[in-house]
């Protein structure tokens, strides 16, 4: 194989990632040794990505241990099993969804035959006559757990009521057969505005797409302490649990559609139109 | 850094920890000090009560995270709170943590969400230029090097104003040094997606940084 006109910059990058197969990226050295141009688009190449590597001086020279010890001290965090704050948030949030599973979220899998209509959600949505176990034949062990962490207090599970300045934790449970893979969560408030808690949305001009999240997993605690200037009023969360990754414009989009699909009775917003997706709602009242 | 023990190899998984000295181990376990040890055993050996190993961790990791934040968030403004709250959320997961040889993808995860938040909530700027240490002039400034400085400027601001998933993927490969299908699999993407990211986030950064690359 040779070259016998100029590569894109795209095929410059691949062979200086090492990402060509062996022959074209013979080729691409045997062109770049003939090519002063060539040459000078690697350099340039180079220059980029090595700029990328290279650590600012006002950062070089910094040494973490002595704030995160200071800081892990000042929470009282502590690395034992079992005496962790939020660790201890999680124990119980793995109890409750374990004493609470039979009556799991509003979760309704669309696009398969074996959903369960209209579960319960698990602070208090009405229950639509689903059996304890029938919940269970259906294995779907599945839900987010929303902690609030007020001032220095340790998190706590949310009981329906938030305050607009408590911050919020998300733990996640992807249990049953079939996991899912993606996970997006969002609150609608009382002035109808969207609040994204996951995936983060920084900028406007953003489009990012919902988290990948472990399978087979209980009470996985998500990282991020979240605080959004909700309205006063009812605010409606929404957790997605996806198959395949979607874009928050895809879900903004159905909102501002306004296709959720409301059951009779229904007192929540509804669900969305997302074949194969879990969905728990939780109705909540900001102070 | 105290000398911890760490009796045996991964005899069934479960690592067995000595006190300071080791002397009654027997004569075919290793002893090696904390900067020896990989870092599942030193999160083990953090789990067990060794703070010392946790403080290896972060010595170890740090240089590399404030790479990946200050490239992420376009500046060294920001990177070093980002980083510091990485650390901290990952003591909170010492208990839970599973050796699987897969940390350096589990602290990345937790840096790039930190860093998510940190550019979310927009509060790092006024505090970290007040931490921060003024940075020491080089002896010669040759032309050179300041040209060489605000290229590398120049492509920070570049890199900050790629999309989010376009950003991850130049930081996770060319700051964090991970491979094609790691970051894949960090980022839960198929590896062709890897690729055309990069690809795209290339074309982007020529358009703004111009040059023959253009």
């Amino acid at each position: 194989m040779s070259m016998t006109r100029e590569p894109p910059s795209e095929r410059l990058l691949a062979y200086l990632d090492g990402q060509l197969e062996p022959a074209e990226a013979r080729a691409m050295a045997a062109y770049l040794e003939n090519s002063a141009r060539g040459r000078q688009r690697v350099e340039e190449l180079r220059a980029m990505t090595d700029t990328l590597a290279e650590l600012d001086p006002i950062l070089a020279d910094l040494d973490l241990v002595a704030d995160v010890r200071a800081a892990v001290a000042s929470e009282q965090v502590t690395t034992r099993p079992g005496r962790w704050r939020w660790g201890v948030a999680a124990l119980a949030a793995c109890l409750a969804v374990a004493l609470v599973a039979p009556l799991l979220v509003g979760l309704q899998e669309r696009g398969s035959g074996s959903a369960v209509p209209n579960q319960v959600d698990e602070l208090g949505f009405r229950s639509k006559g689903v059996a304890d176990t029938e919940a269970r034949k259906a294995n779907r062990w599945l839900g987010i757990q929303l902690f609030r962490v007020r001032g220095k207090e340790p998190p706590v599970r949310v009981d329906r009521r938030l305050r607009r300045d408590d911050g919020l934790l998300v733990a996640y449970t992807n249990l049953g057969p079939q996991p899912y893979t993606h996970l997006m969560v969002f609150a609608v408030d009382a002035t109808g505005r969207v609040h994204w808690l996951y995936p983060a949305f920084e900028r406007a001009g953003d489009d990012p797409q919902a988290i990948p999240i472990e399978g087979g997993a209980a009470a996985v605690e998500l990282p991020d302490l979240i605080r959004h200037p909700f309205a006063k009023g009812t605010l409606v969360l929404q957790a997605l649990f996806l198959r395949r990754p979607a874009q928050v414009s895809q879900i903004e989009g159905l909102l501002r559609d306004g296709v959720q699909q409301r059951e009779p009775g229904d007192e929540a917003a509804g669900r969305l139109p997302l074949d194969g997706a879990g969905q728990q709602r939780l109705r909540l009242e900001v102070q | 850094l105290a000398e911890v023990c760490l009796l045996n190899s991964r005899e069934n998984n479960v690592i067995a920890l000595g006190a300071q000295g080791c002397g009654d181990t027997g004569g075919s376990q290793a002893r090696l000090p904390l900067s020896q040890r990989d870092d599942d055993e030193l999160m083990v050996l953090a789990r067990e009560g060794v703070e010392a190993a946790f403080d290896q961790l972060i010595r170890r990791h740090q240089g590399r995270g404030l790479l990946i934040a200050q490239k992420y968030l376009g500046g060294a403004e920001g990177a070093k709170d980002a980083v510091q709250n990485a650390f901290i959320q990952l003591y909170r997961y010492v208990p839970r943590y599973k050796p699987q040889g897969q940390f350096k993808a589990y602290l990345y995860r937790i840096i790039l969400n930190q860093c998510r938040m940190t550019a979310r909530s927009g509060r790092t700027r006024q505090r970290l230029t007040d931490q921060l240490p003024a940075p020491v002039p080089s002896q010669a400034s040759s032309e050179e090097a300041v040209l060489a400085r605000e290229r590398a400027k120049q492509t920070e601001r570049a890199v900050a104003q790629l999309s989010v998933k376009l950003r991850a993927v130049v930081v996770l490969r060319y700051s964090a040094g991970l491979t094609h299908p790691e970051i894949a699999s960090q980022l839960g993407i198929p590896l062709s997606t890897v690729k055309s990211r990069l690809f795209e986030a290339f074309k982007q950064l020529r358009r703004t940084l111009g040059g023959s690359l253009a």
